[in-house]
């Protein structure tokens, strides 16, 4: 199967991203699947942790958008609990002019600012709804329960 | 070949809006895809398109002047009717062609020839790459044409001889192929090889032979191991050997060597003998100390009757384990010899598999040529889809409840 060159840019210019907390590796030898890091934005109650998140290229991108998915189990409104994300640039709002990074990049601020108005999880939204600070709490105590440590990511690297 | 066959239908569908003829699939000898061309320095970011971030390929501009290969904008308006960029309303109507300026410079963008890999070393403006490929390249294969040959051939290999016939090989008077005939000589049994040492000309298959006896060769003298230096052609051996007072002390060297073993025996039988008949107890023997509490007086005769007995049977050891160690370099030699043999062969094998190498890539070339299917890339396509389904599969299995499974449905897109 070809792999357009976009896609080889685009992994080329991954493999150089840095300082933006987000980190996608190729899985295997599988040139559209890729394994991604994403690091809990500061400020947020995903603070300190590293999520992981599987991210498949089909056939027919640019023109249809990536598709991807949490691995890490994690308390947000708008991820549910098999990690599928609502996101709009996922389905609908998706352009071809978008990449890889980008899509992670809105990702990363998804979980810095939680839309409980457009939910996924439903009980989720229901309790941010309610008691946004008991929610926030929870949040926190999974990252910390489920998700990779910063320091421990620095280690390995 | 078949790899780059998604690109290349969409880059065709494409052209053939001015010719209006539709020949899909079908390659010509000059068909080039200009998508997969590399180009020699990196190209400016503001001459990539947004979607395929390659430099511009037919650029097209939108109403909202942002600009696009005509290819990519045409298929991402299939999905979206908005511009990629700022998600303003276009549709085909709204668009017109790219600035010129703009197509000049992508057109000049510098590529290396797509038959680089191969030994192409030309480097040319885009624009004029088709062309390159078409006329000039020498690593385009191209028809034979000798005497109405429809073999394959490089450019830069075409001659006015024909190097597809049979031509007889002047030595061996085997036939082979012309453009073979080099590798033939390789191997060819009746071509004669110099010796390395007497320079003159031998038959490959009698060359063998002729190096265990090439005059010229170099050997040690036949006494080298009784301690003559000398190493001499083999012509001058006879004469150094006729003279060599190692050479005429040899025999008395054998006869001294094997009288030397035999004592060197005798003297070890003995020396037992006498340790069994004096024990030493400062050097126990395992043997004569089990005896020795017994008494040696009263048991004298026997013990002596049993050690002698010993005795023999460890000359017989003796013998029998240099006898096994004459065996064994026998059979070490046998071995050697056998191996050396078996190498020449795989030796003589692995030439003859290189000349069917160079006939199996000769046919796949010609293969390449006929027109291709486009069956591969769709399988593998279709493998991709059915794993990420099964991942999905697996996802859902996991999960139960009403809730979970309108919100799948609802979220489609998103599953993996
Ligand atoms: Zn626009
Ligand atoms: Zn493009
Ligand atoms: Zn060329
Ligand atoms: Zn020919
Ligand atoms: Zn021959
Ligand atoms: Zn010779
Ligand atoms: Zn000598």
């Amino acid at each position: 199967m070809s792999l357009p060159k976009r896609i080889l840019k685009e992994t080329e210019r991954l493999r150089n991203e840095k300082d933006t907390g987000i980190k996608a590796t190729i899985h295997g030898d599988n040139l559209r699947y890729f394994d991604v890091e994403i690091n809990g934005p500061e400020g947020s109650p995903y603070e300190g942790g590293v999520f992981e998140l599987e991210l498949f290229l089909p056939e027919d991108y640019p023109m249809s958008p990536p598709k991807v998915r949490f691995l890490t189990k994690i308390y947000h409104p708008n991820i549910d609990r098999l990690g599928r994300i609502c996101l709009d640039i996922l389905k609908n709002n998706w352009s071809p002019a978008l990449q890889i990074r980008t899509v992670l990049l809105s990702i990363q601020a998804l979980l810095g600012a939680p839309n409980p108005d457009d939910p996924l999880a439903n009980d989720v939204a229901q309790k941010w709804k309610e008691d946004e600070n008991a929610a926030k709490a929870t949040a926190r105590q999974w990252t910390k329960e489920y998700a990779k440590k910063v320091s421990d990511q620095k280690e390995e690297a | 070949m078949s790899s780059s066959a998604p690109a290349s239908r969409r880059n065709s569908a494409i052209s053939n809006k001015s010719t209006s003829t539709t020949t899909p699939d079908k390659p010509t000898p000059t068909h080039l895809d200009l998508r997969t061309l590399r180009y020699v320095s990196p190209p400016d970011d503001n001459l990539c398109c947004p979607i395929c971030h390659s430099p511009f390929l037919d650029p097209i501009q939108t109403r909202c002047r942002h600009t696009f290969c005509s290819d990519c904008i045409a298929e991402a308006l299939k999905n979206s009717e908005t511009c990629p960029i700022d998600r303003k309303p276009i549709t085909d109507e709204g668009l017109s062609p790219a600035p010129i300026l703009i197509a000049n410079m992508v057109n000049d963008l510098v590529v290396y020839c797509p038959n680089a890999e191969n030994g192409c070393t030309e480097t040319v403006p885009r624009h004029l790459v088709e062309g390159h490929v078409r006329e000039t390249c020498g690593w385009v294969q191209v028809e034979c044409g000798v005497g109405g040959c429809k073999e394959m051939v490089r450019r830069n290999e075409t001659s006015m001889e024909c190097l597809h016939r049979l031509v007889k090989c002047e030595f061996c008077l085997e036939e082979v192929r012309r453009m073979d005939l080099d590798i033939h000589y390789d191997t060819c049994a009746g071509i004669s090889t110099d010796c390395p040492h007497c320079l003159t000309d031998y038959k490959r298959s009698d060359w063998k032979s002729h190096v265990q006896s090439c005059p010229e060769a170099s050997i040690p003298c036949s006494s080298s191991v009784y301690g003559c230096p000398t190493i001499l052609p083999r012509r001058e051996m006879a004469r150094h050997e006729s003279t060599c007072s190692f050479v005429h002390l040899t025999p008395v060297f054998r006869r001294h060597e094997s009288q030397i073993s035999e004592l060197a025996l005798e003297n070890r039988m003995l020396r037992r003998r006498l340790d069994l008949l004096y024990p030493r107890a400062t050097q126990p023997e395992s043997n004569t100390n089990s005896e020795e509490p017994q008494g040696p007086s009263v048991l004298d005769e026997q013990t002596y009757h049993i050690l002698s007995e010993q005795e023999h049977l460890r000359t017989d050891l003796d013998r029998l384990s240099e006898s096994m160690v004459a065996l064994e370099m026998k059979h070490t030699m046998h071995f050697i010899n056998e191996n050396m043999r078996v190498k020449e062969e795989m030796v003589a094998m692995r030439t003859a598999i290189n000349g069917v190498r160079m006939q199996m890539h000769w046919l796949l070339n010609m293969r390449a040529q006929a027109p291709f299917q486009p069956m591969m890339p769709m399988m593998g396509m279709g493998v991709m889809q059915q794993q990420a389904q099964v991942v999905a599969q697996g996802g859902t299995t996991t999960q139960g409840g009403e809730t979970v499974q309108r919100r799948h449905s609802e979220h489609q897109n998103v599953k993996l």
